[in-house]
């Protein structure tokens, strides 16, 4: 490490340690976790420092590759055979952990620290009853007959709110759905009642609305068993919802640390700060708060500059102050404790945040392009089991999309709005042709697309509507280089002929998406995630085409990225007018970037209207719960608390009635269950399928309150 | 460019890994000896392949000959002076038959290097001939799959049904023993599993969206299939493609070793070992040598897969 | 999962009523090379023609075929010109013979195959797993026909251990089954030890193997209970197709030893032509390809959870 240190590591954690009493949980002294590449020993994380005290919850929060995870495998001491703790001590209850024995550390894993996982489907053995595998716990750590583990591990599950528990002990992992997996692996790790529970971005593979009942989950039982957590997560709201201290994380490093209530009000360091400004929040108008990314990227680990290691992304870096030597915690506020990694903190008061820029001028909208009138699209899956074979059942049908109506105008952005199976993206398959719809219609300009496959339809149809799609490692061929490919579509469009124009037209694409014009000779996979998604977007609107459909653009890539992709993303169509279909699961994305949105719920549309119709009462109850569910990372926003319960039930075997009936928490009885509801006009456009009365509906709160005496 | 200089760098990354370098050295070795096979015969004082001398010669045996008549009594090292020395004035020829000669005898040194030319140009152009077969195929059935794949993968489990060396056996009884019969009896055995690889490759990645973007270009098939789908399923072909040099290689030297391989004179390894059958426990160099070349070209190729498998996967 | 179990079984029959048709057109459709083939090459014309009018083979071809599949399943193939017996009385000799053969390779093979796998795929890069590997892909790299002479130069030439043949012509003797085991044991399970090495590879970076070990499970546990299963799964199918190899490697090893079995019975009657036994010998070698292979299919579908509890 460089410069001499004004403050030694274990006087900072002194100085921790006066608030509180204990020893601590946890404690990492100036770690440094390296892992060993073909390009030298790279640091992962260097010079962190925390306690965890009996009880208390930390968050570490950062972007990916910021070396979060590291820390929780570190802690676990499984850092693979090439990865080392190379400096610094990490200390549980008092102890060093580098002198623990094998043995020790065996019984420590699982039994007083536990782990729960990102992808529970993955981190369960596909071939192990649920049964076999909780009750291991127990006999290995306890020593307990088969037939104690077997009832404390029902009782577990008993407590981590799964119906049905001794059904489940029974099944395989993939016999439940992946909310209920994560129960499992929850219920698991709490069995021997660890005294840390470390939780690696557990929700992050799950919908948002089973998302929101296992942070409820983790909360009570963390409450219940007195376990300190260290939740990871890259979703600052997650953090502000679940933790009680935070570390943020930049590229290794913690750049901000403090309580959560004081680092989320007062935020000091830029890239928190940055980070806070790429995220839609209710809270704040969308035209007068525009979104705002950190240009660049995280650097490698071994791209780390001199100095600050944000220092290439900050609006704040000034030449002589950040670039160089090794950038120390300092104290910012004492009680509560809030530390900043900036050389500069103290001139970037709270109020010397940059003003907004000048909101962008409104787009007048133009007449109907897309209309969509009774669409239906239903999947045929053959049963393979003798029952229904039996039963002469053997070709089911999967109800994707049923009836669907709706319109788009000229530079129009419409959003369709819902969860993993809710049939959004089937219907922007059956718009491209990649399927065909059964019934109803799909006009483009008039023209009918909905049951013609891509490959009837003329090369004028064909430009008139093009796609962005979702995973930026999937939307290239990773055999071309981007310029052969852009250059592909240009041909084929007619766009430009002749090796030059088509070279120009090529550059120009990439100036629009803000990319270097050598990226033409790059392969894939010599570019980011957001620098793919950038070429996705310009190949996309290279045949200057009257819709877009985008796929969920941004969902992969990191808060700072997505930003930036979607700023890029709605300049574009707003400055070409052109109809975008923005198919999403993020609601607050899509209220900021939207005109209109469409909620769909099992293939269903529940509620259609305007953003700022959609977003305010009347709500429909899927609706409002979905606006609840999604955390929110400003501790002002005061919100009502819809948890659902379980999981969407399957298109193959829908609900009767009320599609939401299963779970809607305002369900009135059997006629949710019987009959389905009309779909009423409030009034202006704003459509919502629900028996409520109309009236009552619209004496509902909004979701969102934020107090007046608040900043927003 | 484009293709051949990704060929090219798949086996330049080659050099990452040791054991695929070993690989290439023996796989070069063997091109060289098959490339040069003249010139080294020439140099070496080796005779042609189908030239015979004294039957059965032990390995190291001197030979002079002098008008036709063979002199053996003259120790080794006379030889070499002899051969050194320049003082060959084309009265006689002379040499060591390093190897010994075979039960006709022919100089068994000369008929191994000559045999990796036979070997050389069979196995990989059987292997071409399955791939011009089997790639196709496998494409379209993993990427349109419905009835298509079905016959296909139906017709390629049969084939596949039968051991291979029955196979051999049924088709070469059928039409015959000659080189174009044996081609193409291995073509026909070996694409059916080639499809099945590149099926497998195609059906896994049909469903990536860059496909789905050329299908919502309009691009057609043929161009979907071949410059969307088969530049990304080089990897595990390149590698099959080595694995499968050395596995034919070993087919047709069994072929030979059963007495259904390649006409007669042709020097052939497992032809080599075949005829030395009934004298091996008295005379082994015979068998032996044959049987170290074949085994240490397919173990050249082998590592070679091995090398690639490995480099690929780091890629 | 039944319905599977049953379509498996189903596709086994088409596919070898498909093989017996393809088989009975090669050989039987130019009906006068049968009569050549049976009555011998200087027969003349008439007795041939009569011969075939006798034996049926001037009616139509459906019926034919059709006789003969019923005969064939009954085990009934006609008579052998050049043994001048019962067809399926021979084969059936013979194939005891192989038999054992097979069967005891097999019985080395897929243990001892697995057991390296796996001691090599534990730990990947290790370098027990760099010495196991690369022993595998040298053995797999000489052909029976190559390693046969070797080994025979080392244990007869030299060593003067065991006998040079296996002809079997005192009755069983275990000496002499040693030399033709040995060598397809050595080519053969290589490519068990490659298969099972690369599933227990990718079973071990799985997340679930991470769960078990920061579950505070025994390494010895780990591998027993939660990788070992999961990892076997693929080598359990390979190693039912490994039978139709080890028939190819049998008629090599067969033929070099002089080993009085259906591989060289094989050998022997497709040079002597001699069609009913080809016939034969054929339908019994696609039968015990295709039959392993279905065994390998549904004990996958019996060992996989995910399939055998698929939507229920
Ligand atoms: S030290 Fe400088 S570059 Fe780094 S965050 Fe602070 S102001 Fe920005
Ligand atoms: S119709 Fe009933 S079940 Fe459906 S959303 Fe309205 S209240 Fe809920």
């Amino acid at each position: 490490m460089a410069d001499l240190a004004t403050e030694t590591p274990a006087t900072q954690t002194m100085a921790n340690q006066t608030h509180a009493s204990g020893t601590p949980v946890i404690e990492c002294r100036d770690l440094e976790v390296s892992y060993r590449t073909r390009a030298g020993t790279l640091p992962a994380v260097q010079g962190f420092n925390m306690v965890l005290h009996p009880g208390e919850t930390l968050g570490l929060v950062g972007e990916s590759g910021c070396g979060k995870s590291t820390m929780a495998m570190a802690i676990m001491r499984y850092l693979g055979h090439n990865g080392f703790i190379t400096q610094g001590q990490i200390l549980y209850k008092g102890e060093d952990m580098a002198g623990f024995s094998k043995e020790r550390m065996r019984h420590l894993r699982g039994n007083e620290i536990a782990m729960v996982y990102q992808e529970p489907m993955a981190s369960l053995n596909p071939s192990m009853t649920v049964a076999n595998q909780l009750s291991e716990v127990s006999m290995v750590h306890e020593g307990a007959s088969r037939k104690q583990a077997e009832e404390h591990a029902r009782e577990m599950l008993d407590a981590v709110h799964l119906p049905d528990p001794s059904r489940i002990m029974n099944c395989y992992p993939h016999q439940i759905s992946g909310g209920q997996q994560q129960r499992v692996v929850i219920a698991m790790a709490l069995l021997s009642k660890p005294s840390l529970l470390l939780l690696d971005e557990p929700t992050t593979a799950l919908d948002v609305t089973v998302e929101a009942g296992i942070v409820n989950l983790i909360r009570e039982l963390a409450g219940k068993f007195g376990t300190s957590l260290i939740y990871i997560s890259h979703n600052l709201g997650l953090i502000l919802e679940t933790c009680d201290r935070v570390n943020v994380m930049y590229s290794g490093q913690v750049v901000e640390n403090g309580s959560v209530a004081e680092v989320f009000r007062h935020m000091r360091h830029p890239y928190t700060r940055g980070l806070f400004g790429c995220i839609p929040s209710p809270a704040r108008d969308r035209m007068k708060h525009p979104l705002m990314p950190i240009p660049g990227q995280l650097p490698l680990p071994h791209e780390r500059p001199d100095g600050c290691f944000f220092g290439p992304r900050c609006d704040h870096f000034r030449q002589g102050v950040c670039d160089h030597g090794y950038i120390e915690m300092e104290e910012a506020v004492q009680d509560p404790p809030h530390k900043v990694r900036c050389r500069r903190w103290q001139e970037l008061a709270d109020d010397a945040l940059e003003p907004p820029p000048p909101p962008p001028p409104e787009v007048p909208l133009g007449d109907t392009v897309l209309e969509v009138n009774d669409l239906q699209k239903y999947y045929r899956v053959t049963n393979a089991s003798l029952i229904a074979f039996l039963k002469k059942q053997r070709t089911r049908w999967v109800k994707a999309n049923e009836c669907l109506n709706m319109d788009a105008l000229e530079a129009e952005t419409v959003a369709i709005v819902g969860e993993s199976g809710c049939g959004k993206s089937t219907f922007a398959k059956v718009l491209l042709g990649l399927e065909e719809g059964q019934k109803g219609e799909a006009l483009v300009m008039g023209d009918d697309f909905s049951a013609l496959t891509a490959r009837k339809r003329s090369r004028k149809q064909i430009s008139r509507l093009q796609m962005v799609f979702q995973n930026p490692f999937d939307t290239l061929n990773p055999s071309h280089t981007v310029g052969a490919q852009m250059a592909r579509v240009i041909r084929k469009f007619g766009v430009a002929k002749g090796r030059k124009e088509v070279r120009e037209k090529v550059y120009e694409m990439l100036d629009l998406v803000k990319l270097p014009r050598e990226f033409a000779n790059r392969l894939p996979r010599q570019l980011s995630g957001g620098q793919k998604q950038r070429v996705g977007i310009a190949r996309a609107f290279v045949s200057e085409p009257q819709v877009v459909v985008a796929d969920e653009p941004v969902s992969a890539l990191d808060a700072s990225v997505a930003a930036a992709v979607t700023q890029l993303l709605n300049d574009i169509q707003r400055r070409s007018r052109t109809t975008m279909l923005l198919i999403s699961h993020d609601i607050h994305l899509v209220r900021y970037i939207a005109d209109r949105v469409v909620v769909m719920y099992l293939g269903h549309i529940v509620e259609a209207g305007t953003v700022d119709e959609v977003f305010a009462p009347p709500y429909h109850p899927y609706t409002e719960a979905l606006l609840s569910a999604v955390p929110q990372p400003d501790p002002d926003i005061v919100k009502k608390a819809i948890v659902l319960e379980g999981s969407p039930p399957s298109p193959l075997n829908p609900p009767s009635g009320c599609p939401f009936h299963t779970r809607c928490p305002r369900k009135l009885g059997a006629i949710c269950e019987q009959e389905m509801p009309p779909t009423v006009d409030v009034g202006g456009g704003h459509r919502l399928a629900c028996h409520i009365p109309l009236d009552e509906l619209k004496a509902q709160d909004p979701v969102f309150a934020i107090p007046a005496d608040a900043k927003g | 460019m484009g293709f051949l200089g990704r060929l090219f760098r798949a086996f330049w990354l080659l050099r990452e890994s040791p054991v695929g370098m070993v690989g290439v050295c023996i796989v070069l070795f063997w091109v060289i000896c098959a490339l040069l096979a003249d010139l080294l015969v020439a140099l070496s004082w080796i005779w042609h392949p189908l030239a015979t001398v004294e039957p059965l010669l032990t390995p190291l045996s001197p030979i002079i000959i002098e008008g036709g008549r063979l002199i053996n009594e003259v120790p080794v090292e006379e030889i070499c002076a002899l051969i050194s020395g320049g003082e060959n004035d084309g009265m006689y020829n002379c040499g060591i038959s390093w190897l010994g000669t075979d039960h006709v005898g022919r100089d068994i040194l000369s008929r191994v290097i000559f045999g990796a030319r036979t070997v050389l140009i069979f196995a990989p152009l059987a292997t071409l001939c399955a791939y011009v077969v089997g790639v196709p195929m496998g494409l379209i059935a993993g990427y349109r799959g419905g009835w298509i794949d079905e016959t296909l993968s139906f017709i390629a489990n049969l084939i596949l049904s039968f051991p291979v060396l029955v196979l051999y056996i049924l088709i070469l009884t059928l039409v015959g023993t000659s080189t174009y019969n044996i081609l193409l009896a291995v073509t026909f055995a070996s694409s059916p599993a080639i499809f099945r690889i590149v099926r497998g490759v195609a059906l896994d990645l049909r469903s990536r969206e860059y496909i789905a973007a050329a299908q919502t270009r309009g691009e057609s098939t043929w161009r979907i299939l071949f410059v969307e789908l088969l530049p990304n399923a080089r990897g595990p072909l390149l590698v099959d493609a080595m694995l499968r040099i050395g596995y034919t290689t070993i087919q047709i030297g069994i072929l030979g070793f059963i007495g259904l391989g390649l006409p007669p004179p042709t020097p052939d390894w497992g032809g080599m070992v075949n005829e030395s059958r009934q004298m091996l426990i008295i005379f082994p160099h015979m068998a032996i040598f044959p049987c170290i070349a074949i085994s240490t070209l397919v173990l050249g190729f082998n590592l070679l897969a091995d090398g690639m498998r490995e480099v690929s996967l780091k890629d | 999962m039944i319905l599977l179990v049953a379509r498996r079984i189903v596709n086994m029959v088409l596919l070898m009523l498909a093989l017996s048709l393809i088989l009975f057109l090669s050989l039987e459709l130019d009906k006068d090379s049968v009569a050549r083939s049976v009555l011998g090459p200087y027969s003349n014309d008439e007795a041939r023609a009569a011969w075939l009018e006798n034996n049926g083979y001037n009616d139509p071809l459906p019926l034919r075929y059709g006789r003969w599949v019923g005969n064939a399943v009954q085990g009934d193939f006609g008579e052998s010109v050049i043994f001048r017996t019962e067809v399926s009385e021979i084969v059936w000799r013979r194939l005891k013979a192989t038999m054992a053969l097979a069967g005891l390779v097999m019985g080395i093979v897929a243990p001892l195959g697995i057991a390296l796998g796996v001691l090599a795929g534990m730990r990947e890069g290790s370098l027990r797993d760099r010495f196991i590997s690369l022993t595998s892909i040298i053995t797999t790299s000489v052909p029976e026909f190559a390693s046969a002479p070797f080994l025979l130069v080392l244990f007869v030439f030299w060593l003067g251990w065991l006998p040079a043949v296996s002809t079997m012509a005192d009755g069983w003797d275990w000496a002499q089954i040693v030399m033709p085991v040995l060598v397809l044991v050595l080519y053969d399970v290589g490519y068990i030890v490659r298969i099972t090495r690369a599933s227990m590879i990718e079973v071990m970076q799985s997340h679930y193997i991470r769960t078990a070990v920061l579950k505070g499970l025994r390494w010895r546990t780990v591998i027993m209970r939660h990788a070992l299963r999961n990892a076997l799964l693929t080598p359990f199918t390979v190693i039912m197709l490994q039978f139709n190899w080890l028939l190819s490697g049998v008629i090599v090893v067969e033929y070099f030893f002089a080993y009085k079995g259906f591989g060289a019975l094989l050998l022997e009657v497709a040079l002597a032509k001699d069609i009913y036994v080809i016939e034969c010998c054929a339908m019994v070698a696609v039968l015990v390809a295709v039959g392993t292979q279905t065994i390998g299919d549904i004990g996958y579908i019996l060992l996989n959870p995910r399939i055998r509890f698929a939507n229920s």
